[in-house]
């Protein structure tokens, strides 16, 4: 363990680094963009009047959040191509297979995790608030654009918050189906130069930092969602 | 509850220093526990894979470990570990010696202690049949699949630097992703490809071209002299009696000619 | 799929034993039991740090369920991995360093759970046990932890859910649990991912679900909730 010459910040693994950094933010978007609309998605089945169309998010969510991520990610890696027809694995194939099958992978299940916060956020509202609107005359859309999402939304971001810091710890395990995010930078540095301490201690201090940063907005979203419903609902 | 907290770091502390053992010569710990514990790959036929029925693991690297602990008049523990655990397991004591298709790098010898070579590999590149690759030269800025923690990685990022390197968790990962398109091609040691290339659904095809020639050791931890000495003459008497050739043709087939012999690895760096 | 759960059930169920560690679907409810029944009293340890007044230990706490929850437990089972051996001695196996793993990300999670529920007993409690003059270490141990566990017992078990999950992150360092086996039937039958990740997905499935479930059920019985579920 020595910490007086840094070599594991030198070319080229400075290098690896950076790009480690750069996938693990680029697979922290497309998850994040995918996992909220589908959360969304989910939450708008959720309330359809027909009973079959209301259950199937209940069943994603259930399989979402029972199986572990490592196993969903392996699977759609590895298994769900053999499912596609031939001309959409190649055209898969084309692109970054493993980047876009492991945005899915995480995007697919967080989403489950998002609609259960964007849930318990709409079911914060009291219903007399619906009951009040609907008997102003307003529509069902109308209601839930005017009256119940804006106040929803103060209570479901702080679990969103919640949420997406998971998510950002959750992209190093694509590591395991060869992502060349920042975990597997990690390893591979550290199998050529068996500077184990000084890596991965750099690392953890970067998973840290931006967790860190993810947490305070955290805070601060809290604040403002406990200012902003100073009035009990009705 | 003041003294509470100083009366917990007392415990912890006190667990610690107790807990924390004194080192000791690994082949005197293996001489009184009277078991050798060997680690070895389980997804890398023939040299270590899993026999379905017995479930167990068999292989090339599982019989030297026996053979070898039996001369030294030990039992035999055998511990499946990832390819990427190797060196670090080995280096934590977890296991006492490596026989795990280890390859030999200066850069390994700089962490562990090498016996004569027991076997001698060739590194090859395998790629979907019809693709072209004539050389090595031909796969530039193409993806390459290896094993995590393989020196093959090492290898591939040395002869053929524009090349992408993907290092899956195993072997069967790679072979996966070649087979489903996701890489173009695969490195790893010609015999184990050679079974994979046997079961692949889709024909596959040996790039002419090895990519690196490769002794094989049974792998101690640094600075374990007395131990390698030790398994050092279990391995020349295995030679001398013909165990060794026995052996190989238990897991290569009775016709394939061995052709190589149980020499120092230093031999090969000449 | 059917023949080969056929083949290898086995295999799954308890991996090579006898003739190697014990591991399959067995080593997964192994690890994560064994990682419960050391995390809880680390993670009411911290819990009581976290509510105490002491501000050392409230600092001490507070740092370690931030820096838990602020890594990759990925990288927590590599730091498990490589300092583990060092500071425990030589032996440990991958089975050790992955309860280690589990015990130190687990107790913070869990003493999350468990402050929810001690911030959420009324004080009425402590005030009465302090007007009868316990001292803190007795209102914590004889009149605030137990409420708070039987209140909390939802929420600790689909916590437990949460680390069976975790245990197969195991299989990257080689522990021999589920995921683990999984794999190993892939490397003999090379070409069938579809079927071994749907067994393996489903099993998981089925297991989970029947915890998550018992957790629903018993948190209806029991009649409150307990804070956000952090995983």
């Amino acid at each position: 363990m020595d910490f007086g010459s840094i070599s594991v910040l030198n070319e080229p693994y400075l290098t690896w680094l950076l790009q480690g950094l750069r996938l693990t933010f680029a697979l922290f978007i497309f998850a994040w963009i995918i996992a909220f609309v589908m959360g969304f998605l989910l939450l708008l089945l959720r309330m359809s009047p027909i009973k079959v169309i209301s259950w199937i998010p209940s069943i994603y969510i259930e399989l979402a959040r029972n199986i572990p991520l490592l196993v969903q990610i392996m699977f759609w890696y590895f298994a769900m191509p053999m499912l596609l027809p031939e001309f959409l694995q190649q055209a898969l194939n084309r692109g970054d297979s493993g980047f876009i099958l492991a945005s899915l992978a995480l995007g697919f299940c967080m989403a489950a995790y998002f609609s259960e916060s964007f849930r318990s956020g709409v079911r914060s509202i009291n219903s007399t608030q619906v009951e009040a609107s609907r008997a102003l005359g307003f529509s069902f859309l109308r209601t839930m654009q005017y009256i119940v999402f804006p106040q929803a939304l103060r209570a479901t971001i702080p679990l969103i918050m919640n949420n997406t810091l998971l998510l950002f710890k959750n992209t190093s395990i694509a590591m395991a189906i060869g992502v060349h995010e920042l975990m597997y930078q990690v390893l591979s540095i550290n199998n050529d130069t068996f500077r184990t301490f000084e890596i991965f201690f750099i690392a953890t201090i970067a998973y840290l930092f931006f967790s860190v940063l993810i947490m305070i907005a955290g805070e601060f979203a809290e604040r403002w969602a406990k200012k902003s419903r100073r009035t009990s609902n009705a | 509850m003041r003294t509470l907290g100083i009366k917990i770091a007392a415990l912890a502390t006190g667990a610690f220093i107790a807990v924390t053992p004194a080192q000791a010569d690994k082949l005197d710990d293996v001489m009184s526990a009277g078991k050798l514990r060997c680690g070895v790959i389980s997804a890398a036929k023939p040299f270590g894979f899993l026999d379905a029925k017995t479930r167990e693991v068999v292989g090339y690297d599982i019989d030297f470990c026996k053979a070898v602990a039996t001369r030294m008049g030990v039992e035999i523990e055998i511990v499946p570990i990832s390819v990427e655990g190797r060196i670090p397991e080995l280096q934590q004591g977890s296991i006492d010696v490596l026989a795990a298709a280890l390859g030999y790098s200066a850069a390994r010898d700089e962490q562990v202690d090498y016996t004569l070579s027991y076997y001698v590999g060739v590194q090859m590149v395998m790629s979907r049949e019809g693709a072209g690759f004539n050389d090595l030269a031909s796969l530039a800025g193409k993806s390459i699949g290896t094993a995590k923690g393989s020196s093959t990685e090492q290898y591939v990022r040395d002869i053929i630097p524009t090349a992408e390197v993907a290092s899956y968790q195993d072997i069967p990962a790679a072979f996966l992703a070649l087979v489903q398109g996701k890489i173009d091609a695969v490195a790893m040691t010609d015999v184990i490809a050679a079974e994979l290339k046997e079961k692949s659904p889709k024909p596959l095809e040996f790039v002419p071209e090895p990519l690196k020639f490769e002794p094989w050791g049974i792998a101690a931890a640094e600075g374990e002299t007395r131990l390698v000495e030790k398994v050092d003459a279990a391995l020349a008497a295995m030679e001398a009696d013909g165990e060794a050739e026995e052996i190989y043709h238990t897991w290569f087939g009775a016709s394939k000619e061995r052709n190589f012999k149980i020499v120092p690895i230093s031999d090969y760096l000449k | 799929m059917l023949e080969i759960i056929n083949d290898y059930w086995l295999f799954f169920l308890i991996g090579q034993y006898p003739n190697g560690p014990i591991g399959g679907l067995a080593g997964t409810l192994l690890l994560a039991t064994v990682c419960v029944i050391l995390a809880l009293p680390c993670s009411m340890l911290i819990a009581i740090g976290r509510t105490g007044t002491n501000r050392f230990w409230r600092g001490i706490t507070f740092l370690i369920v931030y820096v838990m929850r602020g890594t990759p437990f990925l990288m927590i089972i590599f730091w498990a991995h490589f300092l583990g051996p060092l500071v425990f001695g030589n032996s440990l196996g991958p089975f050790w360093v992955m309860v280690i793993a589990l015990v130190l990300y687990e107790s913070a999670y869990l003493a999350e759970v468990i402050r929810a529920g001690i911030q959420a007993l009324p004080y009425g409690q402590a005030e009465g046990a302090k007007a009868l003059g316990f001292s803190r270490a007795r209102t914590m141990t004889l009149i605030v932890l137990p409420q708070v566990m039987y209140s909390s017992f939802p929420a600790l078990l689909s916590q437990f859910v949460s680390i069976i999950k975790e245990t197969s992150l195991g299989f990257v360092i080689g522990v021999h649990e589920f995921t683990f086996a999984a794999s190993q039937v892939n490397s003999i039958l090379l070409v069938q991912p579809v079927e071994i990740y749907a067994i393996l997905g489903l099993t998981f499935f089925i297991v989970c679900f029947a915890f998550t479930s018992a957790a629903r059920w018993l948190e209806r019985k029991i009649g409150k909730s307990q804070g956000v579920s952090l995983s």
